[in-house]
C-alpha cells in the first residue's frame, strides 16, 4: 500500500486527508495523484514528499512508500 | 484636471493650525508612481525629511490607487504610510476598508495629515466638506467600540479608520484599524496617528470616479471575478483562507515556534485551519472581494475574533500556546487595542525567552496564556516596566537587555510568520523588504520549497539541501516587483493571484481600462523598481548616510543556531553564502555593495532629483 497524506486544497478536492492505495510495481507520482485529485494538473506549485524527502511529480513510488502532497498556495 | 482614474487631488490636513486644503498633484507623478505605496513614498520623500516620527512634522499618509472605489477584483485596499517610529525608516502597510472606497468617491486619491491637535480629534470627510471634530469622548476606547460609536453618529454607510489605546499610548507597533479585523501599518502607523491626537478618520463619498472605459472595466472585472470562483483552489480557500498555512509550514520546519527557536510545534494540529473551521462563526472580507478570508471564531472569552495565519503563528506557536480559543483572545485584544499582531507576538516571545534564560526576572514564560494576556494589555496601556519595555519592540528590547542573539527583527521590524533556518531566499526577502521583516513583498518560501533541488537517481534517497543559487535573488526581486510594487500601487489585494491563481494579465488591462494609460510589463516593473529605489533612498537619508549591507541581514539566530527538531534538525543559514546572495541581489537591482542605489540606477528610473539630496549624506557610486 502507498500511504498518501493530502494537504490543503488537495484534501478538499480528493475528499480525504489520508488515502491508502494499492499499486503494482512502480508508478509516477503525477499519474497516481491525477487519479485521486480532481483538477490536479491545474495546480502549478505543489510540494511532493516521498518518505519525508522532497521529490518531483515524475518520481516513481512503489507499494511501501509514503507520499505527502500539498499545493503551496495559502499563507501570504 | 482631465485625468481618468486618478483625481489628481490630495486632501491636506494640518491639525496644529486646524487647516484643511486640497493639493493638486501633477499627472506625471500619477503615471510614474501610480498610487498607494508609490504615491506615499513620493510624498514622504519630499516632505518627511529628518523628522521625529512621533513629532508634529511627520506626515501620515492614507493613499489609495486607481483600483480603489471601483469594482476591481479584491481592490478595496488602502496604504497607510509615515516615517516609522519603530524602525526610523520608511513605514507602511495596507488594509482592506470601506474608507478607501469612500475616499475615492469623495474625490481624493490620498489624505496627508500633519501637525498635532491640542485635544483628541477625528476627521469627518463628506465629499468637499471636511471637519475636524472633537474625539474627547472616544479617546481611550478600543477600535471596535470607536467604529461603532462613529457609525451611530454618521450612519452605517461610511468608511472608518481608527486607533485604539495602543496608538494613543504610542506603542511602537500600533496599527490603524478598520472593520474590527483589518489592520494596517505594522511599523507603528497607529502610533504616528496617536502622536497627532487623531483618533479616527470617517469618510463618506458620493461622487463618480472618472473612468476611461467603463464598459471594458465592467467586462474585465466580471471575467476576473468568475475566474476566481471557478478556480480549483477556491472552495478550500473559502474554508480556511490563510489558516491553511499552519499545516504546511509546520510540515516544512517553517512555523515560528517559541520565539523562532524551532520550526514545528507539537500542538500545531490544535491551532490549524481544521481546528479553526470547527470554531468559525462567520466570514468577513474587504470591499469588492469575492474570496473573503477573514475567518471569525468565538474566543475563550466568548467574543468574536478574526483569525489569519500570521495571527495564529505569532500569537500561538511562537508563544508556545496550543489552544486556538486562547490564541484568539490575544488576537482580539491586539485588534481592539490597535496593535500589530505579528510584532506583538514576537515582542512577547522575546520577553518569554528572556525570562526563561533568567535575563528578565518577572514575566510570562512559553505556554503561559494568562500572563501573556496580561502583558498584551500592559503593552497597550504602557503599564509597568515590562509593558513599557515590550511596547518599544524587539530591537529596543535587545539593545537594553543585550539579547541580540534571539532578537527576531530586521531593521527594527519584527519577523512575520516564516522561520527561515533552512530558507535563504525567504531570509533574503525579509532582509530586503522595504519596511523590515515582512512577508507581503517577496513571499518566496513557497517557491523555494517547491523548487528544492532533487538529486540522485531516486528522489526518495535525497536530502533537502539549503542552496544559495543566484536565481533566488532574481526571484525575490520578481516577487517584490509584483507584490511590493504592482499590488501596493494599484492598490489591490494580491491574494486572488497568489492563492487562487488569477492571471496577472488582468491587472495591466484593468489599469488601462480605468486610467486610459497603457502600461507594458516593463513599465510596471520600472515603476516598482522606482518605488523600491526611492524607499531605499529614504532609509539612507533618514539614517543620515549611516548605512551598510548589514542592514539587510536577517536575524542572527538563523546563522548561529540550528533547528531544534524535525528532519532538518541542527541546520541553519550560512552567513557567508547569504552575503553572496545579497551581493547578487544588489547587482541585479543596480545598487552598490552597501545596498544604496547607484547614480545611474536612479537616473534610469527617473529619480534624478533624489541624487543631490542623497549626496548630502553619502557618496554615491
Ligand atoms: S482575499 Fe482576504 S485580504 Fe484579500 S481582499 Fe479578500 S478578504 Fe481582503
Amino acid at each position: 500500500m502507498v500511504r498518501i497524506k493530502l494537504m490543503g486544497a488537495f484534501a478538499h478536492l480528493a475528499g480525504a486527508r489520508e488515502l491508502e492505495v494499492k499499486i503494482d510495481g512502480k508508478k509516477k507520482v503525477d499519474e497516481l495523484l491525477r487519479e485521486l485529485i480532481p483538477r490536479y494538473d491545474e495546480f502549478k506549485d505543489k510540494i511532493i514528499m516521498i518518505n519525508g524527502k522532497p521529490a518531483r511529480g515524475d518520481a516513481e513510488v512503489e507499494d511501501t512508500d509514503e507520499l505527502k502532497v500539498m499545493p503551496v498556495l495559502s499563507g501570504g | 484636471m482631465t485625468m481618468k482614474g486618478w483625481w489628481g487631488r490630495i486632501l491636506r490636513v494640518d491639525l496644529t493650525n486646524n487647516k484643511v486644503w486640497v493639493q493638486e498633484y501633477p499627472e506625471e507623478v500619477a503615471k510614474k508612481f501610480i498610487g498607494g505605496r508609490g504615491l506615499a513614498a513620493w510624498i514622504l520623500w519630499n516632505e518627511a525629511k529628518n523628522v521625529d516620527p512621533l513629532g508634529p512634522e511627520n506626515k501620515l499618509v492614507f493613499a489609495s490607487g486607481p483600483f480603489n472605489g471601483l469594482p476591481t477584483p479584491s481592490g478595496g485596499k488602502m496604504v497607510v504610510a509615515a516615517k516609522s517610529p519603530l524602525t526610523g525608516g520608511y513605514g507602511d502597510g495596507n488594509l482592506g476598508t470601506m474608507a478607501t472606497v469612500h475616499l475615492r468617491k469623495a474625490g481624493y486619491d490620498a489624505i496627508v495629515v500633519e501637525g498635532k491637535a491640542k485635544k483628541p480629534v477625528y476627521l469627518y470627510i463628506e465629499d468637499d466638506n471636511v471637519s475636524i471634530l472633537s474625539a474627547e469622548g472616544l479617546w481611550g476606547k478600543g477600535t471596535f467600540e470607536t467604529e461603532r460609536e462613529l457609525k451611530k453618529i454618521h450612519g452605517k454607510n461610511v468608511g472608518v479608520l481608527s486607533i485604539g489605546p495602543a496608538g494613543e499610548n504610542l506603542v511602537k507597533y500600533a496599527v490603524v484599524m478598520s472593520q474590527e479585523g483589518r489592520a494596517a501599518g505594522r511599523p507603528g502607523m497607529g502610533a504616528v496617528m496617536g502622536s497627532k491626537k487623531l483618533k479616527a478618520v470617517v469618510i463618506k463619498g458620493t461622487k463618480e470616479i472618472p473612468v476611461a472605459d467603463k464598459e471594458k472595466l465592467r467586462e474585465l472585472s466580471q471575467e476576473a471575478y468568475n475566474a476566481i470562483l471557478n478556480s480549483p483552489g477556491y472552495p478550500f480557500w473559502h474554508r480556511q483562507g490563510t489558516m491553511a498555512a499552519v499545516e504546511w509550514t509546520n510540515e516544512n520546519s517553517a512555523l515560528p515556534t517559541r520565539n523562532f527557536s524551532d520550526g514545528s510545534f507539537e500542538f500545531a494540529r490544535s491551532i490549524d485551519g481544521y481546528t479553526m473551521e470547527g470554531m468559525k462563526v462567520k466570514q468577513r472580507g474587504c470591499p469588492y472581494c469575492n474570496m473573503p478570508c477573514g475567518n471569525v471564531v468565538l474566543d475563550a472569552e466568548g467574543q468574536e475574533s478574526e483569525l489569519d495565519y500570521e495571527n495564529v503563528a505569532l500569537l500561538g506557536s511562537n508563544l508556545g500556546l496550543g489552544k486556538l480559543n486562547e490564541v484568539s483572545v490575544l488576537n482580539r485584544i491586539a485588534d481592539d487595542m490597535g496593535m500589530d499582531t505579528i510584532s506583538l507576538g514576537v515582542s512577547i516571545a522575546h520577553v518569554m525567552e528572556a525570562v526563561e534564560k533568567g535575563i528578565l526576572k518577572d514575566g510570562p514564560t512559553f505556554g503561559d496564556f494568562k500572563k501573556a494576556k496580561e502583558l498584551a494589555l500592559d503593552i497597550a496601556y504602557r503599564r509597568g516596566e515590562l509593558g513599557n519595555l515590550a511596547a518599544e519592540g524587539v530591537k529596543a528590547m535587545a539593545e537594553k537587555l543585550g539579547t541580540h542573539d534571539f532578537a527576531m527583527h530586521v531593521k527594527g521590524l519584527e519577523v512575520s510568520g516564516y522561520n527561515c533556518f533552512i530558507y535563504p531566499a525567504m531570509a533574503l526577502a525579509y532582509g530586503t523588504s522595504s519596511i523590515g521583516a515582512h512577508h507581503k513583498e517577496a513571499w518566496v518560501i513557497a517557491w523555494e520549497i517547491g523548487t528544492a533541488p532533487i538529486e540522485g537517481e531516486k528522489a526518495k534517497k535525497v536530502e533537502y539541501k539549503i542552496t544559495y543559487t543566484p536565481e533566488k535573488a532574481a526571484k525575490v526581486i520578481e516577487l517584490q516587483r509584483l507584490r511590493g510594487g504592482l499590488f501596493e500601487m494599484l492598490t489591490a489585494c494580491r491574494l486572488p493571484w497568489v492563492e487562487v491563481g488569477l492571471s496577472l494579465d488582468y491587472y495591466p488591462k484593468l489599469l488601462e481600462a480605468i486610467t486610459g494609460v497603457k502600461y507594458t510589463w516593463d513599465d510596471l516593473y520600472a515603476a516598482a523598481d522606482r518605488v523600491y529605489a526611492l524607499i531605499r533612498a529614504y532609509w539612507v537619508r533618514e539614517y543620515n548616510g549611516n548605512w551598510d549591507r548589514k542592514m539587510d541581514y536577517p536575524p542572527r539566530r538563523w546563522f548561529i543556531e540550528g533547528l531544534k527538531s524535525g528532519p532538518y534538525k541542527g541546520q541553519h543559514l550560512d552567513e557567508k553564502k547569504y552575503d553572496e546572495l545579497l551581493s547578487e541581489y544588489y547587482r541585479l537591482r543596480g545598487w552598490d555593495e552597501r545596498g544604496i542605489p547607484k547614480k545611474e540606477t536612479l537616473q534610469k528610473l527617473g529619480l534624478e532629483e533624489v541624487i543631490p539630496e542623497l549626496e548630502k549624506v553619502t557618496k554615491l557610486e
